[in-house]
């Protein structure tokens, strides 16, 4: 606080001073506008500080908490940070004004500077400022406490700061993903459901294993997640309580449900429902467990998904001849193709910002992961590979992550499955590690 | 049985710790407030400094154009354009501004007859301290104005470029 009434008292006394000067300006200046329309699209360069003890001496928790808020930030691609080894005078504490001379040469326009420490109590102190090394002010500071199990969720928090600050974006680093574990050989497969961080730290197995699992899928508040479980070889949704671990079957149907998603007020799950050779869309009310059927075709109707102000809703099906994206009203009416492309498509999922689907294509026995707009022009491919499918949206609508599997050879290796994530843009494709082969991922709401 | 209890204590602390976490955060007090108020005029420490040196250099200005050539030439196009590609090289506008039609930001700048900037603010406060993207565009607009002093203008010519608004317009720029 002190340092800022310091820096207004001489911004104001540069003011007045101006205002007595202004009287000797020529009565014929004047203020010239000036747009410019093009800029530099690069990374932003930021240092990030080993977050220090009282003794203005980097700890072990507050190296810890700089490495993971560093990951988190170079890992979006929006930002590059500056090896430490490089500071001129590494900063001690949050509350010392930095010499902003020792970090104008190193090009940063961000420095993040922190004390973390635990105290008598066992407790983790953080305390944070960012600071704008260009304009030389801070830009947003915070401080907080909490057991050492929290030291990475809160670090993840600071480094939402961090992205939200110089984006202009909503973050998505405190977030989780839940996926399915795959093991044993492809005749045996074991899958079970598992939930961790989205950097993949915190990793935990939230189903035995003893029944297959597919498609698991967030609820709204992240505190649900609906999914397929094979129970006596009947695929049928069923709903987890996160905390408790607690999973019940969804309401009992004549035929096979699947390919479930929450609406985007969590009180409705849409799903497919296969009866006598035809798959159709319906939407179950979780509170008065009513069924509404959306679609009625002959044809295999599925993967639908709510645009995020739950109006529409996309989904594919081979009613055309081949499977293709639709787009229809929440109550089933309108339906329109939207992908006229070569090959067919699958998975799509509505952007959270409202404007893009992603989807699963398969041209010529290739796998791709793309975006269109929502009337299905302007398709764009992301990804590829042997088998590439599943897409799922950061909630911020700016990163997708998807399954990918590797081709497997005569010799019965390869075929490996891993989690990947890439940017809307295309580039920065990065795979997530997890203790065992992974598919069908799906990434929480912002957990905060 | 006992392990079900076992469990449900175990969620409880895991419940707890997290609620541990978020209530913690709520602590967090963001001094942004304090900081809206100072990102509407961002002057350098030595402002008292500038603003002396800038009384002799208006100063001079007076002599200079009571004895001025009638010679000097409105500022041209070329002139302006050069300072157009200055600021564009040192401008990052952040990925959620890049491309949208409505978030071009002003930036107010007052400069020293050497073209370094002396002021820069942002002119639309309001949306500023309203709007968490237009703040981050906004705070890049004056990264870039701020890195790019001095400006390279024709000093003969200071009389008519000693401010600027500068728009910067993302809506061509795609990310």
């Amino acid at each position: 606080m002190i340092r800022h009434s310091l820096i207004m008292m001489m911004a104001w006394m540069g003011l007045a001073l101006s205002m007595l000067l202004s009287v000797f300006l020529p009565a014929h200046a004047q203020t010239l506008r000036l747009d410019i329309t093009s800029g530099q699209v690069a990374p932003i360069p930021i240092a990030i500080a080993d977050f220090t003890g009282p003794d203005g001496v980097p700890t072990n928790v507050g190296r810890q908490i700089a490495q993971i808020i560093s990951d988190d930030l170079i890992s979006s691609g929006q930002f590059k940070s500056v090896d430490s080894a490089a500071f001129i005078t590494p900063p001690d504490s949050p509350d010392i004004r930095p010499d902003f001379n020792d970090w104008v040469p190193l090009g940063v326009q961000g420095l993040l500077v922190g004390s973390a420490y635990i105290d008598d109590g066992g407790a983790l102190q953080i305390e944070f400022v960012l600071w704008d090394v260009v304009a030389q002010r801070d830009i947003t500071s915070g401080e907080g406490s909490t057991d050492e199990n929290g030291l990475r969720r809160l670090s993840h928090q600071i480094a939402d700061f961090v992205y939200e600050e110089f984006t202009g974006d909503s973050a998505y680093f405190d977030t989780q993903i839940v996926y399915v574990s795959e093991s044993g050989p492809a005749d045996r497969r074991i899958k079970r459901l598992a939930i961790m961080d989205q950097d993949g730290h915190n990793h935990r197995f939230l189903t035995s294993g003893n029944d297959l699992v597919l498609t698991p899928r967030f609820s709204p508040q992240a505190h649900e997640i609906a999914y397929v479980n094979y129970f006596n070889d009947e695929p049928n949704v069923y709903l987890l309580d996160v905390a408790l671990g607690r999973t019940e079957r969804v309401g009992s149907f004549p035929g096979m449900t699947f390919a479930p998603r929450f609406s985007p007020d969590g009180d409705a799950l849409i799903m497919s429902l296969a009866e006598d050779g035809a798959t159709d869309i319906f939407a179950l009310d979780l509170k008065t467990q009513q069924l509404s059927q959306l679609t009625r075709s002959p044809s295999i109707d599925t993967s639908p998904s709510y645009s995020p102000d739950g109006s529409q809703i996309v989904f594919n099906s081979d009613r055309g001849g081949s499977q293709q994206l639709y787009v229809m009203s929440e109550n089933g009416r309108g339906v329109q193709r939207i992908s006229y492309g070569e090959g067919r498509y699958a998975t799509p999922v509505w952007s959270p910002r409202g404007d893009i689907i992603a989807f699963t294509k398969i041209v010529r026995g290739e796998f791709f992961i793309g975006v269109m707009n929502k009337d299905g022009s302007g398709e764009r491919l992301l990804a590829r590979g042997y088998l590439v499918e599943g897409p799922t949206w950061a909630p911020n609508g700016r990163v997708l992550m998807y399954f990918k599997q590797e081709p497997r050879e005569a010799d019965g290796s390869g075929g490996e499955v891993a989690l990947y994530r890439v940017d809307i843009t295309g580039f920065n494709e990065s795979r997530i590690i997890t203790p065992a082969d992974a598919s069908d991922p799906a990434w929480s709401p912002l957990l905060r | 049985m006992n392990e079900l209890a076992q469990q449900s204590q175990q969620d409880k602390k895991r419940e707890e710790a997290a609620n541990g976490v978020l209530q913690n955060l709520a602590k967090i007090q963001k001094t942004k407030e304090a900081e809206k108020k100072q990102a509407q005029k961002v002057k350098k420490q030595d402002a008292q400094q500038k603003v002396a040196t800038n009384v002799s250099n208006v100063i001079s200005g007076v002599q200079q154009k009571t004895d001025a050539k009638p010679s000097i030439e409105p500022i041209g196009i070329s002139e302006l354009d050069r300072v157009r590609m200055h600021i564009a090289s040192k401008w990052n506008p952040p990925p959620a501004a890049a491309g949208a039609d409505k978030l071009k930001v002003d930036i107010y700048v007052r400069l020293e007859p050497d073209g370094s900037v002396t002021e820069a603010s942002i002119v639309d406060t309001k949306r500023y301290d309203a709007n968490k993207t237009y703040r981050a565009a906004a705070n890049a607009a004056l990264r870039a104005v701020l890195d790019a002093s001095p400006l390279p203008l024709p000093r003969e010519k200071y009389d008519q470029w000693r401010e600027f608004i500068f728009g910067f317009d993302p809506r061509f720029i795609s990310r």
